[in-house]
């Protein structure tokens, strides 16, 4: 935040305090807020530019699901905050798991949980179902 | 939980419940496996589509009898039956 650029828009509170500045084309897909300046709340552009994909990391209101999206690591999935609950997982079964593949956890290794394919005809590969594969997990 | 987007889809019956396939590991169905196959909600088929099917879900694996809190199930013979026994308030495996 020491290479403040004169043209770009300041945002103050309510008090007239600066707290932020926009990007020069003044609109919020850009927005920097100061450390230290404490906020009641942040705004989205409820219609944001969706042109470019969104990268890991970054959060974006999300139309039609109606919430803010935020891109987990890896960058292939967008977490649609309040409305998923995703867990990481670990694929060790020697092949690659695909999207939309159910799973069932098989253990652990170090803080992550590994995972296999259930299937409905046993009790072992069917009573832990955890979910659905948002992404696909290459081996290892 | 939630919506899983961009999968195939198209096998599955779109608003309906969808299951865990007891043949194809891994998979999905929409026909509601029965026992000895194991009975798992996986959620229900928003769009039934091969690329860009849309799943919601909410898993709720099932129960076997023995795991219900008040049954007592204990080295079940044939032709056993489940009898109430009122000094523990649970159901136990008794021969008729």
């Amino acid at each position: 935040m020491t290479a403040l650029v004169p043209a770009r828009a300041h945002l103050v509170d309510t008090v007239g305090n600066v707290v932020g500045i926009r990007d020069a084309n003044d609109d919020q897909d850009h927005l920097f807020v100061f450390q230290g300046e404490p906020t009641n709340s942040v705004a989205f552009d409820t219609t944001p530019d969706t042109t470019a994909p969104l990268g890991v990391g970054e959060l974006r209101w999300n139309e039609t699901n109606g919430t803010l999206e935020f891109v987990l690591l890896g960058g292939n999935v967008a977490l649609q905050i309040g409305q998923e609950q995703l867990a990481r997982v670990k694929n060790d079964t020697g092949a690659v798991l695909a999207k939309g593949t159910v799973v069932y956890p098989t253990g652990a290794t170090g803080t992550n949980k590994t995972v296999a394919k259930a299937q409905a005809n046993a009790e072992a590969t069917s009573s832990q179902t955890l979910g659905v594969l948002a992404e696909a997990i290459a081996n290892g | 939980m939630g919506l899983v987007d961009n999968i195939d889809t198209s096998a599955l019956t779109e608003g309906a419940a969808v299951y865990l396939s007891p043949t194809v590991a891994g998979g999905l169905t929409s026909t509601k496996p029965s026992s000895p196959n194991h009975m798992v909600v996986i959620g229900f088929c928003v769009r039934s589509q091969a690329n860009n099917g849309v799943l919601f879900v909410k898993v709720q694996n099932g129960f076997e009898l023995d795991e219900i809190h008040n049954v007592k199930i204990t080295s079940p013979q044939d032709g056993q039956v489940l009898k109430y026994q009122s000094s523990t308030g649970l159901w136990i495996n008794a021969t008729p």
